[in-house]
């Protein structure tokens, strides 16, 4: 099982519902990944979710230098495209 | 401390304030249909500090202990801060469509926070120690302040000390060597019935002779002597009589305004953070001002993109979403509502740093956005009313809807499109009725003060005489 942190932004305005979003995400992930904060330790990967692309939630990425950070401003990702990102095996081109 | 929803419910029991509604002291706040939509919405403010999605708005990192504390009780230490404050506002006003409260307690705390620095550097006085222990107290217990800046005034020509009731600003009628005693009320005071402290603070600039009456105090709202009595807000039963009627059942309209007396109320010294320097009065009405004006843009920007929304959802349950014309309003309604958000992310964005530590926005840019909120959200309900229709001032009850004998006309001929329930599109119409009428709207009008005062404040503060210089020099004015 993975760990991976995840981190929303404040969420002022987002364009889509990023909670409804992170819940598909996970419900796709099931068993195969542990998600924990930024508060915890021993993640090896980090999920920013931002509400659009101003980002805020980026301002953490300088405190998670050495892990597979995967930053999110749209819904327009599927889950599984996600879980591969934080895996490891695609880039993060959103 | 207070973490939750019920944490806070349990703290306004414990609280035993003196509270009246239409002459009756009330037993328990909690429990009293008049102030439940207000509680639900300053409860927001703890609630959505606890979700993940919204922690990075609402919680700050203290700069006194270093604790995650409520944003609601931080001192803006960056440009950061000034603009997430705005940024929270927008936020919580989507979930509320309403006002939450909790922003004049804070802008009262920064603007003590940074005068009483400023005092001490003058008169050598020892104000900023007190403060900032007080407001570790607030935060460490996260408690809801009231800032009470508004005097009722009585004769608005006339100076503190020349009215005729002496008692109509809040002056000190006593020192004692353990503290003082104030005597005087603060009017309109937001949230005032569901805080748990309030924070005097001086209402104007004050002159010689007015020593009495500069005064800022923290007050617990359970103190001897402090009796609030509530405002009634314009359709105000409906609290009382049913869900729809209400138009925003469990948040109810603006903030829930008191009249706060203080009859011969004590503050300990300790709990003293100003007491006769009326040469710093001005500064510190300046500044609570121009913190509180800051923040219109975010949470009147906020109700405003959950009116815009409303009016949207019932020109569809009404048929005419496709219309031109009211996709033209709500453009307009989304334009003039950036528009005010913008002035409040611009004044904030061209903070600074007081002498104290602690940022300020931009004055002229924050008294021009509540300026424009003064407008706008005027404007902003003309529009939603054309869009909504006459239909919001003429809508059955909700017990005619429910009634076994008219219900079924009720149902019939209040129906807009097919597939919509009549229940639904009446909901949403009373949702746009109570939120741009009466007193929703006075308070874009004078919360946080009147127009006129945001004029004098970039009048004084706009550089007219840079203007001028700009002008000559390109006419080639030489004199």
């Amino acid at each position: 099982m993975k760990r991976v942190a995840l981190k929303y932004c404040g969420g002022c305005n987002p364009a889509y519902e990023r909670v409804e979003y992170v819940r598909w995400i996970q419900d796709e992930a099931g068993a195969g990944i542990e998600w924990v904060t930024l508060d915890d330790d021993g993640f090896e990967g980090v999920l920013l979710i931002n509400g659009c692309e101003r980002a805020c939630a980026e301002r953490e990425r300088s405190s998670v230098s050495g892990r597979r950070v995967v930053s999110i401003t749209h819904r327009t990702l599927l889950p599984r495209e996600i879980i591969a990102l934080l895996s490891g095996r695609e880039n993060n081109y959103d | 401390m207070i973490k939750t929803k019920d944490d806070y419910i349990q703290s306004l029991k414990d609280l035993g304030h003196v509270v009246y509604y239409k002459g009756e002291r009330v037993a328990d706040v909690t429990k009293h249909p008049a102030f439940i939509p207000h509680i639900n919405s300053a409860a927001k403010t703890y609630e959505m500090a606890l979700n993940p999605e919204h922690e990075d708005l609402l919680t700050a990192t203290s700069h006194i202990t270093g604790k995650k504390v409520s944003r609601f009780t931080h001192i803006h230490q960056s440009v950061d801060d000034l603009i997430k404050k705005v940024q929270m506002l927008r936020l919580i006003a989507h979930e509320t469509g309403s006002c939450f409260q909790r922003c004049v307690g804070f802008d009262g705390l920064n603007a003590t926070y940074m005068t009483t620095y400023d005092i001490d550097q003058k008169h050598g006085t020892h104000y900023h120690q007190r403060c900032i222990e007080y407001l570790q107290y607030i935060q460490d217990q996260n408690l809801i302040v009231v800032g009470g800046m508004t005097d009722p005034k009585g004769d608005r020509s006339k100076a503190p000390s020349e009215q005729s009731d002496p008692d109509l600003f809040t002056r000190v009628v006593e020192k004692r060597g353990d503290g003082v005693i104030i005597r005087g009320a603060k009017a309109h005071q937001t949230g005032a019935v569901n805080s748990h402290e309030i924070l005097a603070m001086p209402t104007q600039a004050l002159r010689k002779g007015d020593e009495d009456y500069a005064i800022t105090c923290a007050v617990p709202l359970n103190a001897n002597g402090v009796v609030l009595i509530f405002g009634r807000q314009t359709n105000e039963e409906r609290k009382f009589d049913s869900r729809i009627d209400a138009g925003n059942p469990d948040y109810g309209m603006v903030g829930g305004e008191a009249l706060v007396v203080f009859d011969d109320v004590f503050v300990p010294w300790e709990r003293v953070f100003m007491c006769g320097e009326i040469d710093f009065t001005g500064l510190l009405v300046e500044r609570f001002a121009t913190m509180h004006r800051q923040n219109y843009g975010g949470c009147k920007g906020g109700v405003s993109d959950v009116l815009i929304g409303a009016c949207a959802v019932a020109s569809e349950y009404q048929g005419t979403i496709k219309a031109s014309h009211i996709r033209d309003k709500l453009a307009e309604m989304m334009h003039l509502s950036e528009t005010i958000y913008s002035g409040s992310i611009a004044c904030s964005a061209m903070g600074y740093k007081t002498p104290s530590g602690a940022f300020y926005p931009d004055p002229v840019l924050a008294n021009c956005t509540k300026h424009n909120v003064s407008r706008h959200v005027y404007e902003i309900a003309r529009l939603a009313h054309d869009v909504a229709g006459g239909i919001i001032a003429t809508l059955p009850f909700e017990s005619d809807l429910r009634s076994p004998e008219i219900g079924k006309y009720v149902e019939k001929y209040m129906a807009g499109v097919e597939g919509v329930s009549t229940e639904n599109r009446i909901k949403i119409l009373r949702l746009i009725e109570t939120m741009t009428g009466g007193t929703a709207l006075v308070e874009s009008m004078h919360g946080a003060g009147s127009p006129q005062a945001q004029k004098v404040m970039y009048q004084r503060m706009g550089k007219l005489d840079m203007k001028i210089r700009m002008a000559k020099k390109l006419a080639g004015i030489q004199e």
